[in-house]
């Protein structure tokens, strides 16, 4: 009984480790794609309506969702005309804080907080422009990320059942 | 209030250097910034330069405040919200209006567009901060004078630049809204094309327009005056800075619809009205602002005849 209980356990454990694996894997390419929601709108907005950054923020906040959410409103907060905080602070210590515990990579993180230094241009299309590069860029960890789920995530889930049996073979 | 609204022109890191000056915001007038020059400030006409500790020197000396190219990008990137493709229009006209209804003047190298145009402003190194000064009661003197049995008359506000003409205008339409012993009040619209009237922030006038005012905000002013007397249903319509054939042709049209119109111009003569264009027969009063003794004051009021009611 208290064999049988161990293997329970000891697959168990591997299959939750391999799937804790794979969930990070899905988070990650979660954050990915909101990051590029993120730019794609601010693009859009910039294009159509020509608002100042701080106002795209506020309209983009609703539709962005995960942890970027809170940071957003974070930064609209502090950029407030009275209040006179550079964006480029703001944006990086906020952004810092909410991507700490995620597994974006360091090059991935980088690129969102180097956002604010892609602003500056004097006029609405070169400005839209310029937030084609970082949308680039994340398609193409996007699809790097996208095709390695498709095989890695199956790899990863037998091997961890398959570890499980492995072990529970050998402590027997 | 007003100390503050000047201190939020100002990224947080330099304002700072401003809290001296902006307790004298009464009399401040001018703050004006050069790279590589040192910041001078002007209080009620006398030219003062900025220190670095805040201070206020007459002599430009060690502790001068010269402004580098990164504390001029400061300020303008502070004044765009990080966004100067949004101000691509305004920057190309040479200055922003800021909440309050102050006006930051920019010069730098221009660029043209294909017309000829001045399309924008690049390496922006000038700065003048224009400080707007809401005076209620500074119409007092003008108001009866623009009333004619209850009726109220087209009137034109004359003056050089600097005279007060548009604080003129704001509290004229600020009375005239809001009613006074004179005359009960007037559905009044405003084209405030550089948002200097009203000191519009995101469609809310800074400035008290008084409660029958409309505000169409940072429209050109012959479209803005089309619009507003389609959509609006004015009676009184009041513009800034009217010259040229365009301008005469809306204001004639307006009159034509028994809407009455009150509007300021440069210059200080009635020639020098003729001159651009304005018809002496457009306008039942013309309205003459100059300086006495370094204040703005109204030098004369006469009817379009010539006939002078105030000297």
């Amino acid at each position: 009984m208290i064999k049988l209980f161990g293997i329970i356990l000891l697959l168990g454990g591997s299959t939750g480790f391999a799937f804790c694996l794979c969930q990070d894997r899905r988070e990650h390419l979660f954050l990915l794609k909101e990051m590029r929601l993120f730019f794609s709108l601010v693009q859009e907005e910039i294009r159509y309506s020509g608002l100042p950054v701080t106002e795209i923020i506020k309209n983009v906040n609703t539709k962005i969702s995960g942890p970027y959410y809170n940071a957003l409103s974070n930064v609209m907060e502090k950029l407030s005309w009275e209040e006179g905080n550079h964006l480029k602070d703001v944006w990086k210590g906020e952004m810092e804080k909410v991507m700490e515990h995620t597994p974006l990579s360091r090059q991935e993180k980088e690129l969102f907080i180097r956002f604010p230094d892609s602003l500056g241009m004097p006029e609405k299309d070169g400005q839209a422009n310029a937030l084609a590069g970082y949308m680039r860029e994340l398609d193409g960890w996007i699809q790097e990320l996208e095709q390695e789920e498709k095989s890695k995530n199956k790899v990863i889930m037998s091997m961890g059942m398959a570890t499980g049996i492995l072990l529970s073979v050998l402590l027997l | 209030m007003k100390e503050q609204e000047v201190l939020n022109i100002f990224p947080q890191e330099l304002r700072k250097r401003f809290q001296y000056v902006v307790q004298k915001s009464d009399k401040l007038q001018e703050i004006r910034l050069c790279v590589n020059q040192p910041a001078r400030v002007l209080l009620e006409y006398e030219e003062f330069f900025l220190c670095r500790t805040g201070e206020l020197s007459k002599i430009i000396g060690n502790s001068s405040w010269y402004i580098s190219i990164s504390e001029m990008e400061a300020i303008l990137d502070h004044i765009c919200s990080y966004s100067r493709y949004a101000y691509e229009e305004e920057i190309g006209q040479g200055f922003i209006t800021v909440p309050g209804g102050h006006r930051v003047g920019l010069s730098g190298q221009v660029i043209l567009g294909e017309d000829a145009k001045v399309k924008n402003i690049k390496y922006i190194r000038c700065m003048n901060i224009r400080i707007a000064h809401e005076v209620k009661g500074a119409a007092d003197t003008l108001i009866p004078l623009i009333y004619e049995n209850g009726r109220l008359c087209n009137t034109l506000l004359v003056a050089p630049p600097g005279c007060g003409k548009t604080t003129m205008l704001r509290d004229l339409i600020r009375q005239i809204s809001d009613g006074s012993s004179w005359a009960e009040g007037r559905q009044v619209a405003v084209v405030d094309e550089r948002s200097e009237i009203a000191g519009s922030f995101m469609g809310i006038p800074g400035n008290d327009m008084g409660i029958r005012t409309d505000v169409l905000d940072g429209c050109p002013k012959v479209q803005g005056m089309m619009m507003l007397l389609r959509s609006m249903a004015p009676q009184v319509i009041a513009v800034d800075e009217v010259g040229g054939k365009e301008d005469r042709q809306a204001i004639q049209n307006i009159l034509r619809c028994g809407c009455n119109v009150i509007a300021t111009m440069h210059g200080s003569s009635m020639e020098e009205v003729k001159s651009r264009g304005i018809d002496e027969s457009m306008f039942e009063r013309f309205a003459f602002l100059g300086k006495r003794k370094g204040k703005c004051v109204l030098l004369k009021v006469h009817k379009s005849m010539g006939e002078k009611i105030y000297d």
